[in-house]
């Protein structure tokens, strides 16, 4: 093997993908060639180089938006046609009677949709949060500061629910808070905007796309709780969360 | 019964949206434009929802990035054909923009480095290196997603890294 056969194998040596014999010749040729030992020392330096630097461009918030917006386009008109989906059914008779009785019956079903895709939206995204931190010493006063107002932010690490940063949203032409939660392996948005500041709130439980939407009363504020959790158990985490936020007396 | 629509779309969902970082930053190597990429993305993964029954399992990132990879040829061909003929190594083209606020201002300084050389290999080299650089993917996952034999995979991941390494000369020449 001679040094230009060599330095064109360098690369699948180093990345594991030379087979046996040629592992072989080229490991003899370099016990005899100084510029092929040199040269791989440098190829590796390089390679954990660029391993270290280098940071994938992150996906941009409306992009992965248009796009399942674009996909559930498709999948909603035919969804009454599938009746073995199940659970999904009641999501359906929900957003039909939004639609029907609109604004009398609950919030703008518009409204329960634009939290579901902008919690779907955030999650997709590279940085689900903006301000990553699981505490709420760092997380409020850096909503407070983005926000014309000073929501509550319970932490309930000690409970099995991880709170793992904040973000603001623009929702329904205002700014509201989201706070981003862990439970299991599901995450959990809460949006949180002072009470009276929209004026058709969401008042009842949704279902959307397999994502529920559970609406709940924290002092001055409205919270709206996003999550693909099942139903119960993300009643039972707006359980927790209300105590938290009542009891650390955060709700300004 | 043939699978619904909507069950079919469900499905597709949980098979390629989990690659849609994969997706998008391959495309935004591959046209160096933001809204460009966004567009091929788009584009690729409506395609895909189409040739989903020809997905047989299998590896779906190298199979979203395949159409993608496609996808961003054709749409390059359709709207920037100048990028797509063959520059020579030295010459320079545009760099892609250094948007990555969080880093620390060294490591900044190395990454925008690096992002810059990558940026300035030729189309052919850039995609091999991107796809074994960030996805990490086999030679010969890179041979099917390229639709080449592994052989020219090695040859040009080879050529991508030593004209890379002749970029950074300065810099690493210093650093030793």
């Amino acid at each position: 093997m001679n040094h230009e056969q060599a330095h064109a194998l360098w690369d699948a040596y180093l990345d594991n993908e030379l087979d046996a014999a040629a592992t072989l010749a080229l490991e003899a040729h370099r016990r005899e060639c100084d510029d092929c030992r040199a040269g791989l020392i440098a190829r590796r330096a390089l390679l954990a180089q660029v391993k270290a630097a280098v940071r994938p461009y992150p996906l941009p918030a409306t992009l992965g938006a248009r796009i399942s917006r674009q996909l559930r386009q498709r999948i909603r008109p035919r969804l009454a046609r599938s009746p073995w989906l199940g659970s999904l059914a009641a999501g359906v008779v929900l957003v039909l009677a939004g639609f029907l009785f609109g604004h009398t019956l609950r919030g703008p079903p518009d409204l329960d949709a634009e939290l579901v895709d902008a919690s779907v939206r955030a999650v997709l995204s590279a940085n689900p949060v903006e301000v990553v931190s699981s505490d709420h010493h760092t997380v409020k006063p850096w909503l407070s500061g983005r926000l014309p107002f000073s929501p509550p932010v319970p932490e309930l690490s000690t409970l099995g629910d991880v709170l793992l940063g904040g973000r603001v949203d623009y929702v329904a032409r205002i700014p509201v808070g989201a706070l981003l939660y862990q439970h299991g392996n599901h995450r959990i948005t809460v949006y949180l905007w002072p009470r009276g500041a929209l004026r058709n709130p969401p008042t009842r439980a949704a279902t959307l796309d397999g994502y529920h939407v559970l609406p709940v009363a924290a002092g001055d504020f409205t919270a709206v709780m996003v999550s693909d959790l099942g139903r119960e158990e993300l009643a039972a985490f707006r359980a927790r969360w209300s105590a938290a936020a009542t009891s650390d007396g955060t709700s300004r | 019964m043939p699978e619904g629509d909507a069950a079919r779309t469900r499905r597709f969902e949980a098979v390629a949206l989990p690659h849609l970082a994969a997706a998008y930053n391959l495309a935004r190597w591959i046209c160096r434009q933001e809204a460009d990429a966004a567009d091929v993305v788009q584009e690729a993964v409506m395609r895909a929802l189409q040739y989903f029954d020809s997905y047989r399992g299998g590896d779906a990132r190298a199979w979203l990035l395949q159409i993608v990879r496609n996808a961003a040829h054709s749409w390059l061909e359709r709207n920037r054909p100048a990028s797509l003929t063959l520059v020579p190594d030295s010459e320079l083209e545009q760099l892609p923009a250094a948007d990555d606020p969080v880093a620390t201002v060294a490591a900044q300084t190395a990454a925008t480095q690096l992002r810059q050389a990558i940026g300035q290999l030729s189309l052919e080299q850039r995609e091999v290196l991107i796809l074994r650089e960030f996805e990490h993917l086999s030679y010969r996952q890179i041979a099917s997603i390229l639709d080449t034999p592994i052989g020219t995979v090695m040859s040009r991941l080879s050529r991508a890294r030593d004209q890379l390494s002749r970029m950074l000369r300065p810099t690493t020449e210093a650093a030793t």
